[in-house]
């Protein structure tokens, strides 16, 4: 255990300092280690799904002054539509992201949040060159043990990303668009369009047929691979340190396609959808958007496509106005609320809306099997955000779903200390995940409760 | 190498900029003490036998009459107190504070718009004393070039790339991750980056490209649907989309106009399919209470029928049925009660279908389709179908239905082809195979030859020979497998279109053998591609690239006459597409949509059309080489019927934009334009707060700091109703902390309180009387936006500055430092001393170090 734990240490100081690319090969080399995905019960999958501006904390939270009750019946009104989940689901309070916090960097909280959520760490303040935040958990994970999908990581959302520097304050627009961050400069934007997920998983055109010119093409592919990458060796040659920075990037994604193909050819396996292709147009209607992306995840989660996807229900300091349940205002503009009881009300209908689009998600994964099981027996999935209460940083609210292939007993109201780390509950998750850390961000022990009696 | 021709010291550089016959000014950009003089607001500077001045004397009572209202202890407006700073000492020991202080004084950005402007004389023993202060830290003022980083091609840039090197009409951009952007534009080199999902992309779309450029589009062994275009079915959009309805959605017409952008693959005849809905018959041209009585009558009509059905069937009888007789009583009744409406489709602009709609009363497309055939060239088209007439109505709900659907409108639109396609080789074919041959006729020798200008196009630059043997060996392994040149080519081209050098654009240093690493001029090549980025952020064309290789671009003539071609060219619609557009946040038009419940008469097109005036506005004073002060107020816009009906300008018609004159009363400049007033405005109403940000920031370039932590928000109930907004946000200006910034935010934007939340204009706001008198900071008086754009123009300055950093961290594509301000200093001073020419700008910036230059960094060996 010591030996990993030091490793861990140096791998993650290296990623602070140098975007990370060169870690990979000493990761996959520390995988058997702890690996646990290729156990009976086959492997565990990890869903992380954010949603912004925060809550009404009144209406999230139970009433109880207990550490750990069984869920009540009743749940309070945003998160009435998961009642009918109560056995499956487990409500966490008391979890902190300390990097979200102002730390004398003044406002800004929605591009804090976004950013520090995965990544535990405080993001520089910037909307333009030198983006810092750090690694984000699930890629994190992803390079530990994405090797063994096709796809390391997935990134999907329901919103699109905005164009333009300063989003929040003098945060960039970058930090709020993404909560994945492959280093720390690096965000990974969300994909928002189910047609382009769809085709990412299953190929865009027809596959070929004849084996023989099948092999020529994936020849083809191979040295086109092999040519690009001597050309950014080159240019890596006679370039600065700054645009160096740029080819790495490049070099890493060429990497990664490559990886891909390997696999792909590993599996030799013709894989088949079970949804038909989504149309080309984004859906405008909220509810009908929501649930091809959770169809996609699922049937991502499926067909092993990967066992890692991060998903959010909108971007932080989102402004969509929710016309489905009548309401015209901005999102973001209605949390700014001033105590007026007719906002708040509206933010509860929101927050409320989408927690009914997440119950679709937990009904999808339970219906779906997965082996001697279900998906949702194999699956560890949060459903959460960055801000609690007024753009609080503090008692963020989670939901934790999914069995995780026994981690987890759920039907809880789990109140933890003040101040507990929520890098606590990723390290649990990654842990399951079979991703040898004992240690992530600010984590500082374990989370009680989650499982046992 | 001719690189080192202008490898240069920094020493050394100066005679070369003097060569270049430029700004003279900047060859004393070393000396401090004349730098100053060129800050606009600043004066001649003090003849060195005036005695040195003094902190305590000069700085402090100046800082204390123009600043301390906002940089106190108490409020340190953007982190910044002054008041503390009360020795000469203390004062000396911050030289990275007063180079900000300097900065904003010297540009005109401080004091803030409306507090009385210091005079030369009052401001210059300040700004001596200050360049003491930094001369004496060692604060470099010289212009320096910066380093702009590797920049990967953005979406546009992509798409217009591929279509300038191959000729193809595909735009596969378009399926790109939406690039980031950082100082305000997307083609900012260190924010742009390179995802493994974008490189899935660059990948997949280098081989269907290459594919399609050498072979042509894959066409259908018989003519096939292409698309299906459909427009939203209400402003709302929540019943839009059923799933498993595969097509485009288009924006919704309350006029009933389906409009969009369709790519052709191929020169061919193309089929379009367009039917229409045609609801009016007998609630055509009534009034709303007569519209309510057909309505009443219908229903009547059918509760009798089902009534008499109901009768029957208790009766055992068959249903009682409604005699042809009837029905066509009931038709012709509906034809006569509608009026005729003319549809027109058309493609380009160019009218393909015109028919004459008569009355209807049904939803049941009685009239089936309408069909033509039109030959289309290969490449992206602007279709319409539309009701011209429509576009006059006094109020577009003219056209809805008691039920809120419209009388009238396209309801969907097929295309179907390609019938009888050319059987040319395609454009891009020619483009690719240079060495002349028809497919198949090839020799060997064409590989490299057609590689190797491949290669130099797309990389935009010379190639080596082994860069170019790397993709000739890609031709051979195809020919090994048993293929053909074309099919070795297409690996290579592939290639090419995934390669680094295509996807980024990469700038060498060149490297001296010994010595330090010093700035030098960028070569030729590279400075074509600045420019042609620049100014049609695309690749450049063949002119530039014979001017690239004859070494010209650097020849001051050459280059001016270069950029003035260049700015002719329709290829310089993209400065307003893109740098325009990102200045003024056009882009966020139609993002969060006004409420259709508060702005009923505002659908889809109407913001399109004021997206259309902004454009052609600043086209306008692209073209005509106006004043850049004209986007301040200019005596011209550009609507269609139903904008001009938006804004009360009477007397244009029809859905063609024109120009018009007006009289600067109500409307002139951007600020009164519909884009912006709606951009910056909340769905459901206005916010000067929010108005007077968006002038401070876009047009004086002083964004006012971010508000504190915890400040309590507007109390919003009841405005409109008992109290106005003007009042409530007066009410919230009175608390300190908000006050500093408020003071002069909102009165801007009650400037501007004559236009609502969608630009139209008004003189309540519920029941309140809008009241548009201001008064600054300082006590400055104005009235309504003829006063505030008064205002602006005794800032032109900060104007002209603003709009030079603008530009220039748009063609740059870097965000701009502090050792660009000598650089953005001597532009905007070149810009006032040239009528404020929009090509002036141009120029001086093209002509400028950071554009021409490139600093130099340590290369590790």
């Amino acid at each position: 255990m010591n030996v990993i734990f030091k490793k861990q240490l140096q791998r993650r100081t290296f990623l602070r300092g140098a975007g990370g690319v060169v870690a990979l090969p000493l990761l996959d080399a520390m995988i058997p280690a702890l690996g646990r995905a290729d156990t009976a019960k086959g492997p565990a999958r990890m869903a992380v799904v954010y949603f912004p501006n925060g809550v009404q904390v009144d209406s999230w939270y139970l009433k109880t002054d207990s550490d750990i009750i069984p869920l009540p019946d009743k749940l309070p009104r945003t998160l009435e539509p998961l009642e009918m989940y109560r056995q499956d689901i487990s409500i966490l309070g008391g979890l902190t992201v300390n990097g979200g916090r102002e730390m004398g960097d003044g406002p800004g909280d929605h591009g804090r949040a976004g950013a520090s959520y995965l990544t535990g760490a405080h993001p520089k303040k910037t909307f333009g060159k030198d983006l810092q935040a750090g690694v984000s958990m699930d890629q994190y994970a992803a390079r530990a043990i994405g090797g063994a999908t096709r796809f390391a990581s997935l990134e999907l959302g329901c919103e699109e990303g905005i164009q333009g520097g300063n989003c929040d304050n003098g945060y960039s627009c970058a930090y709020s668009n993404s909560i994945s961050w492959r280093t720390p400069s690096t965000p990974n934007p969300p994909e928002v369009r189910p047609r382009a997920v769809f085709e990412r998983l299953f190929g865009s055109g027809e596959v070929e047929r004849d084996p023989v010119v099948r092999a020529r093409q994936e020849k083809y592919e191979k040295s086109v691979l092999d040519s690009v990458l001597g050309d950014a060796k080159r240019l890596e040659g006679v370039l600065g340190a700054t645009d160096r920075k740029k080819m790495d990037e490049y070099m890493y994604a060429v990497r990664d396609i490559e990886a891909r193909i390997q696999k792909t050819e590993q599996q030799n396996a013709q894989i088949v959808p079970t949804m038909d292709k989504p149309s080309a147009s984004v859906p405008e209607n909220y509810n009908e958007h929501t649930r091809l992306m959770f169809d996609l995840m699922t049937l991502a989660f499926q067909s092993d496509a990967t066992r890692i996807v991060t998903f959010m229900m909108a971007i932080e300091q989102s402004n969509r106005a929710y016309r489905e349940i009548g309401i015209a205002d901005s999102h973001h503009g209605l949390t700014h609320h001033g105590g007026d009881k007719e906002k708040i009300d509206k933010c509860i209908r929101i927050n409320r809306y989408q927690v009914e689009q997440f119950a679709y998600f937990i009904g999808k994964l339970k219906a779906t099997k997965d082996g001697d099981g279900t998906l949702f027996d194999r699956a560890m999935v949060t459903y959460g955000g960055g801000l609690g209460k007024d753009h609080d940083h503090d008692n963020l609210p989670t939901v934790l779903t999914g069995r995780g292939n026994g981690a987890f007993n759920l039907g809880r109201n789990i109140k933890y200390p003040k101040e507990t780390p929520l890098a606590n509950l990723h390290v649990a998750m990654m842990h399951q995940l079979g991703v040898p850390a004992e240690k992530f961000a600010d984590s500082n022990g374990n989370l009680p409760y989650l499982s046992g009696l | 190498m001719f690189i080192k021709k202008y490898l240069s010291s920094r020493t050394s550089f100066r005679p070369g900029w003097l060569v270049f016959g430029i700004l003279g000014v900047l060859v004393s950009v070393g000396c401090v003490s004349v730098l100053l003089g060129q800050g606009p607001a600043s004066p001649s500077r003090p003849a060195s036998a005036k005695p040195e001045p003094s902190f305590t004397k000069d700085v402090q009572p100046f800082l204390s009459e123009n600043c301390y209202l906002c940089h106190n202890a108490k409020l340190s407006t953007a982190g910044l107190n002054l008041s503390d700073f009360t020795s000469a000492e203390s004062a000396e020991r911050k030289p990275e504070v007063w180079d900000k202080v300097l900065e904003k004084l010297a540009s005109g950005k401080m004091p803030p718009a409306g507090r009385p402007v210091p005079t030369k004389a009052q401001l210059a023993p300040v700004t001596a004393w200050i360049d003491g202060v930094l001369a004496r830290a060692g604060f470099s003022q010289e212009a320096e070039p910066g380093r702009v980083t590797a920049r990967r091609l953005n979406r546009v840039e992509y798409n217009n790339t591929i279509r300038d090197l191959l000729g193809v009409a595909a735009r596969p951009a378009d399926e790109f991750p939406v690039d980031d952007s950082g100082y305000g534009f997307d083609n900012n080199g260190d924010v742009l980056s390179v995802s493994p999902l974008l490189m899935e992309k660059y990948m997949a779309v280098a081989k269907n490209i290459s594919r399609l450029a050498v072979y042509g589009e894959p066409l259908p062994p018989k003519p096939t649907r292409l698309a299906r275009l459909l427009n939203r079915r209400s402003p709302d959009a929540d019943d839009v989309i059923s799933a498993g309805n595969a097509g485009v959605y288009l924006p919704y017409s309350l006029r009933g106009a389906m409009y969009g952008k369709w790519v052709s693959p191929v020169d061919a005849e193309y089929e379009f399919r367009l039917r229409i809905a045609n609801f009016r018959g007998d609630t055509g041209d009534l009034t709303d209470e007569q519209k309510a009585q057909q309505v009443a009558e219908r229903k009547k009509r059918f509760e009798q029928y089902r009534a008499a059905r109901l009768k029957a069937a208790a009766a055992g009888l068959p249903p009682p049925e409604v005699t042809p007789e009837q029905l066509k009583a009931r038709e012709e009744a509906s034809r006569k009660a509608a009026p005729p409406r003319k549809l027109i489709f058309s493609v380009d602009g160019k009218p393909v279908i015109t028919e004459v709609v008569e009355g209807d009363s049904a939803y049941g497309y009685s009239r089936g389709e309408f069909v033509t055939r039109a030959r289309v060239k290969a490449g992206e088209h602007f279709l319409r179908a539309s009701f011209p007439e429509l576009a006059d109505l006094k109020d577009p709900r003219e056209n809805l239905n008691p039920d809120m659907r419209r009388g009238l409108f396209v309801d969907y639109l097929e295309i179907v082809g390609p019938y009888n396609p050319s059987s040319e080789p395609p454009e891009s074919y020619k483009k690719i195979f240079v060495c002349g041959h028809p497919p198949g006729k090839h020799n060997p020798q064409c590989a490299r030859t057609v590689v190797s200008n491949l290669m130099e196009r797309a990389y935009r630059r010379p190639v080596t020979e082994d860069e170019l043997a790397s993709k000739l060996k890609l031709v051979s392994l195809a020919q090994r497998e048993g293929e053909s040149l074309e099919a070795g080519v297409r690996l290579a081209l592939q290639a090419i279109l995934a390669s680094p050098d295509f996807l980024f654009r990469v700038e060498t240093d060149p490297r001296p053998k010994a010595g330090p690493a010093v700035a030098h001029f960028v070569n030729n090549y590279e400075l074509a591609s600045r420019l042609s980025y620049f100014l049609w952020a695309s690749m450049p064309d063949a002119e530039l690239f014979r001017a690239a290789k004859e070494q010209e671009l650097r020849q001051p003539a050459v280059l001016e006459a270069q950029v003035r071609r260049m700015l002719a060219d329709p290829k310089s619609q993209n400065l307003v597409d893109n740098w325009a557009a990102q200045w003024l946040q056009l882009r966020n038009l139609g993002r969060t949509k006004p409420d259709p419940k508060r702005f009923p008469t505002v659908d889809d097109e109407l913001l399109d059309a004021m997206r259309t005036e902004t454009s052609l506005f600043v086209e306008a004073i692209i073209r005509e080489d106006r004043s850049i002060l004209d986007f301040i107020d200019a005596p011209f816009t550009f609507v269609n019927g139903p904008l001009a009906r938006h804004y009360g300008i009477a007397g244009v018609n029809g859905e063609g934009f024109q120009r018009v004159s007006l009289d600067g009363e109500q409307r002139g400049g951007v600020l009164t334009q519909g884009a912006i007033l709606t951009v910056s405005s909340y769905p459901t109403r206005t916010s000067p707060p929010v108005r007077g940000k968006w002038v401070l920031e876009n047009l004086l370039g002083t964004p006012p700091p971010p508000p504190p932590a915890n400040v309590p928000s507007l109390n919003e109930s009841n405005i409109g109703t008992e109290v106005s907004l003007r009042q409530r946000l007066e009410e919230h200006r009175k608390n300190p902390s908000c006050s500093p910034c408020h003071n002069v935010m909102d009165p801007i934007g009650f400037g501007l309180e004559t236009y609502d939340a969608v630009g139209a204009y008004r003189t309540h706001d519920g029941k309140f009387p809008i009241e548009t008198a201001g008064t600054l900071p300082g006590g400055k008086a104005f009235n309504g936006s003829k006063g505030l754009k008064e205002v602006l123009r005794g800032q032109s300055d900060a104007f002209v500055r603003n709009v030079t950093e603008k530009m220039l961290t748009y063609s740059l594509g870097r965000g701009l430092e502090r050792f660009d301000r000598p650089t953005v200093d001597a532009i905007s001073k070149q810009v006032a001393a040239n009528d404020y020419r929009f090509s002036a700008l141009v120029m001086e910036i093209v002509k400028s170090k950071p554009f021409q230059m490139r600093d130099a960094e340590v290369i590790k060996p």
